[in-house]
């Protein structure tokens, strides 16, 4: 809990703590000169702290200059070599080569009677279907519980 | 803000957006002197004090881009050294107003004094011994007025006390030292 200050009220602060010879002895006593090692020690830790969060100087224009003059030949080079890989692409029917193929990748040479496995299997499994369509086709023709009228002929 | 306030102003705005080093030093160095007193009075060891010293640039440096003036920076600064040697103390788990006998002895040799009398030597050791059995508010009291000039509005500011009690604080000190110089 504060007291409310009134030492203005009746005199000036610094008159009320008024110096005497206890205060001048005290003042006079020999002071040790500070190390003036402390603040520069202090200003370049302080600066190394801040050097990560500081964003980049401006860049001069000679350097901005030689980015860009890099940029533009790296993207030449790409280009170049872009078309090169393009010049090497087999023609259309040509079989591909061994060598074109990943490592990880299957030959198709191994890859074909799979294929041709499941080209049966799916042939096989279309002539199931038809087959049912058809019985199922035959079924709901003659059907017991399609409801006929029994001819009057043929009523008791 | 008088113009001493308004060339701080510009020193701090200097430093924390364009990280001016020379801004930086013209703003602490010419509290380099004042802040060793009072770390060195309150702490009695010369490697402490500069530690607390350094540190206490280094977080004033930091806190810098918060600084808000209120009160003096001198205050402020003063506050931030008063924490430091604070933490110190704590860290160290040691007594801040009872130094150690080794300590007591040791500090006035620290001190060259070439030219003085055997007597003034003597007054001198006696009066800063009588210092180091005040309380810690008053030694801290009389370091910061007597020691490092601050005003007791500043005093105040630092300890964050009323003047009336930093005020009675300094009278009482200064009596205890009386009765202990001449008992």
């Amino acid at each position: 809990m504060t007291s409310p200050d009134h030492s203005s009220e009746f005199e000036p602060i610094e008159e009320q703590g008024k110096e005497d010879e206890l205060d001048q002895l005290v003042r006079s006593l020999p002071e040790e000169s500070a190390p003036t090692g402390a603040l520069e020690k202090a200003l370049d830790e302080a600066a190394a702290t801040t050097m990560g969060r500081r964003s980049f100087p401006p860049l001069p224009i000679l350097a901005k200059v030689v980015f860009g003059l890099a940029a533009v030949l790296v993207m030449a080079l790409l280009a170049l070599s872009q078309l090169q890989s393009d010049d090497q692409q087999p023609e259309e029917g040509t079989p591909l080569a061994l060598t074109n193929f990943p490592a990880r990748e299957t030959h198709p040479m191994l890859v074909e009677p799979r294929i041709s496995k499941r080209v049966d299997r799916l042939r096989s499994l279309r002539a199931r279907m038809t087959e049912r369509r058809s019985s199922l086709a035959s079924l709901t023709q003659f059907s017991p519980l399609r409801t006929h009228k029994i001819p009057k002929s043929n009523q008791l | 803000m008088n113009d001493a306030e308004e060339e701080q102003q510009d020193h701090i705005r200097q430093y924390v957006d364009q990280g001016c080093r020379k801004a930086g030093e013209s703003l602490l160095s010419p509290y380099q002197q004042p802040l060793y007193n009072y770390l060195l009075g309150l702490l009695r060891n010369r490697a402490d004090a500069e530690d607390c010293l350094q540190e206490t640039f280094l977080r004033a440096l930091k806190g810098l881009p918060r600084y808000e003036h209120r009160g003096t920076f001198r205050a402020w600064l003063f506050q931030i050294a008063h924490n430091v040697a604070h933490s110190r103390f704590r860290a160290d788990q040691r007594q801040p107003i009872r130094a150690s006998e080794e300590e007591l002895e040791r500090q006035p040799a620290d001190i060259p004094h070439p030219a003085q009398t055997l007597e003034t030597r003597e007054k001198i050791e006696a009066l800063e011994n009588a210092i180091t059995k005040l309380s810690a508010d008053q030694r801290t009291i009389v370091l910061l007025r007597l020691r490092s000039d601050l005003s007791f509005r500043e005093i105040a500011e630092v300890l964050d006390m009323p003047v009336n009690t930093a005020l009675s604080h300094m009278h009482q000190a200064k009596a205890h030292l009386r009765h202990i110089l001449n008992p």
